[in-house]
């Protein structure tokens, strides 16, 4: 089986070495197992040579980042006191009374593009062969973040009402991740989309 | 004392860089990715991730001990160069005192005689 053409994308997007892919490319004899296995391995050791070659690099894009995440939130909380009014009105004219998760999802809706703009903001004024400094950051968030969700788990392990909330925090961390990370890999090196990627045959 | 330590960590090799060394060498020419870990595959008996076989070629790079060289690009390889490595003088030298110090080590212990133990 020859490389699937995301996985060759991946590579090219994690800044993995292009002798590599090609080598990989040129196993058509291999099972699909086999392809996935050694695409992710070359991501994984691309990005922990990236973290301990540029490590203070990614320290810094961590702060940067926590910075840029904190502007962000400021604005985010300021744009929603401008259009809660509007926005509240019109739920109730469409006969939506109970507001928590429409405004949660409206929220998300204005975040993504700003944590879309996070991320490629870490990564254009940290410049390494990997997006390695915005990873750092994500994962930097998840740890900040985790105790709060500890305790929203619990309570909904506890009391199934609590579920909802959990479900629309777990969603928003996952908008927040993938949006970050695409930001991150849009500033890379390479096509950005898949279907431009050089072909695999 | 820093530049000592720097340059003893230049010339050791480690036991993975090791065996990707002699890999390379037991080639020679046409020395890229998928025959050295074939090789290693062939002789260390388990599938080695090509990553990591990369990651110890880039080191042994930067240590000098290897040189490399981009072929041209193939269709096959969708259009990606392939990366020849070839041993340098110093790799050699390291190659051959590696041994020699592993051999001074390995004679005359008698936990490895026989190979009962």
């Amino acid at each position: 089986m020859s490389l699937p053409r995301f996985a060759a994308w991946l590579m090219d997007r994690f800044g993995v070495d292009e002798a590599l892919v090609g080598d990989l490319a040129e196993q058509t004899s291999r099972s699909a197992y086999w392809s996935w296995w050694q695409t992710f391995g070359s991501i994984v050791i691309a990005l922990a040579r990236d973290w301990r070659s540029h490590w203070v690099l990614t320290c810094r894009a961590i702060l940067f980042g926590m910075v840029l995440h904190s502007l962000q939130h400021t604005f985010q909380s300021w744009l929603w006191d401008q259009v809660n009014m509007p926005f509240s009105q019109m739920m109730f004219a469409i006969g939506v009374r109970h507001l928590p998760f429409p405004a949660a999802a409206a929220n998300m809706l204005l975040a993504i593009p700003a944590s879309f703009c996070v991320g490629w903001l870490i990564a254009r004024l940290h410049p390494t062969r990997t997006p390695a400094p915005v990873l750092a950051f994500l994962v930097a968030t998840w740890c900040f973040a985790s105790p709060a969700y500890a305790r929203q788990a619990s309570n909904a392990l506890g009391d199934p009402r609590f579920r909802p909330y959990l479900a629309v925090q777990l969603i928003g961390i996952c908008a927040f991740s993938v949006s970050v990370l695409a930001g991150g890999l849009c500033r890379h090196r390479g096509y950005f989309f898949p279907w431009k990627l050089k072909s695999c045959r | 004392m820093f530049c000592i330590v720097e340059q003893m960590s230049r010339e050791l090799l480690g036991n993975f860089e090791l065996m990707v060394l002699l890999a390379v060498l037991r080639i020679g020419e046409n020395a890229y990715g998928v025959p050295i870990a074939d090789q290693l595959r062939e002789n260390a008996g388990r599938d080695v991730l090509l990553g990591s076989v990369y990651a110890a070629l880039e080191r042994l790079e930067a240590k000098g001990f290897l040189a490399s060289s981009l072929g041209a690009p193939t269709a096959e390889r969708g259009g990606r160069a392939k990366k020849c490595f070839t041993v340098t003088a110093t790799g050699l030298r390291v190659a051959r005192e590696t041994q020699r110090t592993l051999t001074k080590l390995w004679r005359g212990l008698p936990a490895l005689q026989g190979g009962s133990r």
